[in-house]
């Protein structure tokens, strides 16, 4: 009988707090639920930028396009090697300048002639006008010195003489202007000549280098990269969007062990189907900033090859800052960056075109902005909500919107405010009304001179709360 | 007789710990009892607040304190938790059997290992309180163990509400064990017994209600 009793108590109490468990924990339930909350956080002011990392290859900014004009005639002699530094300026190839120069020939012998047919006619005027002054036009201003030929002059002039003096100097200064005039013609047909000459050298309209020279004369004849570099990067289907131009980016040369920065200066949103195999792959530029070297294409070696088919060549590239390697075959070559890449430490290396980039682009930025970690953030029907706890010692489910977000950093743009105090949620609290909450004690947190900071009576109340509640 | 003071038999075993009791004539580890359930009380008292049970009006101070501020109050809470653990025992202990020694004619002694039973329950309710507060994110209000839970259901009066959480089946358990011994170490009617016990447990309830009512902040 008193076994009986004692099982019966014992089931009546099991019953008892299932039912209270029940009522407690069922939707809805009236009963008051105290959140433990573990850890909490206050929300700081942070940065939060978006990012996306890819990797990409140097290449040349812009490539300009330099084309063989047939009309000015044939191609005499191409002045440049492929893998030349070039300039603005720098003479690229010559026509073939014949033609002008037989021009220029006969030109030039016409001007001799006409210049000994002008001094002639000089000769001639100075002649005639001598012989007028003989005569006695103005017999006072040559008494003194021609006493005795102004005799014989005065014997032998007659005015028809005169007359006819006269006429001849007219003559011989018509002939002197027509002459003038040809001759100026003639300087005109020889500057143009010139001209033309000049015009026969083409020279190269930026600075860069020969990338391309072809043979056949065929459009465009040599093309030239220019000397700033630009970054092409590997940008997938998925993040298309997001890359805009003016986005800031960084950049990592493993090889070169240097960094640089840059911004987005264009976005290529056509496939590269060459190396698109199961996605298609986008791309897009980089102007590099002021940290890229620009000079330091000049640098490399002319004989280098500057059309990268493959990574092993490319490595090849790079590493030919030491010529012997350049010129080794392939595989030593290989074996070379192994080495270098490891031992060669030095500074401010050149940036060739085809190294390899590690990338990192600022999508989106938001700068000292309340920031939330993403574990604290409870997302339920496309909403997000923190638990915050509020003055009134409740933590109360609060929704929010969100800014930027990335790696679990989460910028606020409403909801919460910074230094807002806001449960951890990695413990998975969930309330649906504003319930009270206790904390466990962090003696980390503990500074002694907070508890002798404390008036007396708040001593005393703080102990009165433990003592009594 | 020699009895060896054991509160785990005095809870488990009542009936044979009831009859030695009132056999017995010398006690063995009766100081060492009273000073391990000091110790005992003393611990699960630290545990439980330092893991935040009962905190619940200093949280409110949390979002306008620094950390460190608001731990440094913590401490105080829990040196008033200190404090408090060790009334609880003398409570149950000395002013108990004080109770039962004035009012019921019993022996001091016998009094003090009764009521070391009737601690060693309240102790282990305590004990099995902490993880079901913390894993079931409640507080005394709504303690399984109470009437509590079904008083939120049936009633909002808050005074209703903290008086019946603060009646649970270990404090039935306690009662009925207290007057179990009773009605054998004192002689006397059973009904005086009953009505002698009711009123020393009507008395804790009002004390214990009345403190889970009681807001100290609002003196301050």
């Amino acid at each position: 009988m008193k076994k009986w009793s004692k099982s019966i108590i014992a089931v009546l109490a099991i019953v008892f707090v299932l039912c209270n468990v029940y009522l407690l924990l069922k939707e809805n339930s009236k009963a008051e639920r105290t959140i433990n909350v573990r850890d909490w956080t206050r929300v700081e002011k942070d940065n939060v930028k978006k990012l996306f990392y890819t990797k990409g290859v140097t290449e040349p900014e812009s490539e300009t396009h330099v084309y063989f004009d047939k009309r000015k005639g044939s191609l005499d002699k191409i002045l440049v090697k492929e893998g030349e530094t070039v300039t603005a300026g720098t003479p690229l190839f010559v026509y073939d300048a014949q033609k002008l120069e037989d021009k220029k020939a006969v030109l030039e012998d016409r001007k001799e002639r006409l210049q000994s047919e002008m001094s002639s006619v000089e000769n001639e005027i100075t002649e005639l006008q001598q012989i007028k002054q003989q005569a006695p036009v103005d017999t006072a201003k040559t008494e003194t010195e021609n006493k005795k030929v102004k005799v014989d002059v005065n014997i032998d002039t007659s005015p028809i003489i005169d007359s006819n003096v006269q006429q001849k100097i007219a003559a011989a200064q018509t002939e002197k202007s027509k002459l003038e005039a040809t001759l100026t013609e003639n300087d005109a047909k020889l500057s143009r000549i010139d001209e033309q000459l000049q015009d026969l050298n083409v020279v190269s309209p930026v600075d860069g280098q020969v990338t391309n020279i072809n043979p056949e004369l065929q459009d465009p004849m040599i093309t030239i990269a220019s000397a700033s570099s630009a970054v092409k990067g590997n940008l997938p289907a998925t993040r298309v969007h997001e890359v805009q131009e003016g986005q800031a980016v960084k950049l990592y040369s493993p090889l070169l062990d240097q960094y640089y920065t840059g911004e987005v200066s264009q976005v290529i949103a056509i496939p590269d189907y060459k190396t698109a195999k199961k996605e298609p792959m986008y791309s897009f530029l980089v102007k590099l900033g002021n940290e890229s070297d620009n000079s330091a294409i000049e640098d490399t070696p002319t004989d280098e090859p500057t059309r990268i088919t493959s990574e092993a060549e490319e490595n090849t590239t790079e590493t030919s800052g030491n010529t012997d390697a350049a010129k080794n075959p392939d595989k030593q070559s290989k074996v070379n960056l192994n080495n270098e890449a490891s031992t060669v430490t030095e500074k401010e290396k050149p940036l060739l075109l085809g190294t390899k980039m590690d990338m990192q682009v600022t999508l989106a930025e938001a700068l000292q902005v309340p920031v939330i970690a993403s574990k604290s953030i409870e997302k339920e029907n496309k909403k997000y909500y923190v638990y915050q706890m509020t003055k009134n010692g409740m933590v109360r489910k609060q929704p929010i919107q969100i800014g930027v977000s990335y790696k679990k950093k989460n910028q606020v743009i409403e909801g919460i405010l910074t230094k807002d105090t806001i449960v951890t949620n990695e413990q998975n609290v969930k309330v649906s009304d504003p319930s009270p909450f206790i904390t466990p004690s962090k003696s980390e947190n503990l500074n002694k001179k907070d508890i002798k900071a404390l008036p007396s009576i708040q001593k005393a109340k703080y102990i009165l709360i433990g003592l009594f509640e | 007789m020699i009895l060896r003071i054991n509160p785990f038999r005095g809870i488990f075993t009542p009936a044979v710990y009831r009859e030695m009791l009132a056999e017995a004539e010398h006690y063995k580890r009766y100081r060492l009892s009273i000073i391990l359930l000091y110790l005992a009380s003393i611990l699960i008292y630290m545990v439980g607040s330092s893991l935040g049970i009962g905190s619940e009006s200093i949280s409110k101070e949390l979002p306008t304190l620094t950390d460190s501020a608001f731990e440094a109050r913590k401490q105080l809470f829990l040196i008033g938790k200190l404090l408090q653990a060790l009334i609880i025992p003398t409570i149950f202990l000395y002013l108990s059997s004080l109770y039962y020694v004035a009012f019921a004619n019993g022996q001091f002694r016998k009094m003090m290992i009764m009521q070391m039973n009737v601690l060693g329950i309240f102790l282990i309710e305590k004990i099995l309180l902490i993880p079901l507060f913390l894993g079931l994110n409640i507080g005394s209000a709504s303690n399984v163990f109470s009437f509590g839970v079904i008083a939120q259901y049936i009633t909002s009066n808050v005074i209703a509400i903290d008086f019946l959480s603060e009646l649970t089946i270990f404090r039935v358990a306690m009662f009925f064990l207290s007057f179990f011994y009773l009605t054998k170490l004192i002689e006397g009617r059973k009904q005086t017994l009953f009505v002698l016990n009711v009123i020393l447990y009507v008395i804790y309830w009002i004390f214990a209600g009345f403190i889970s009512y009681m807001k100290i902040e609002f003196f301050f």
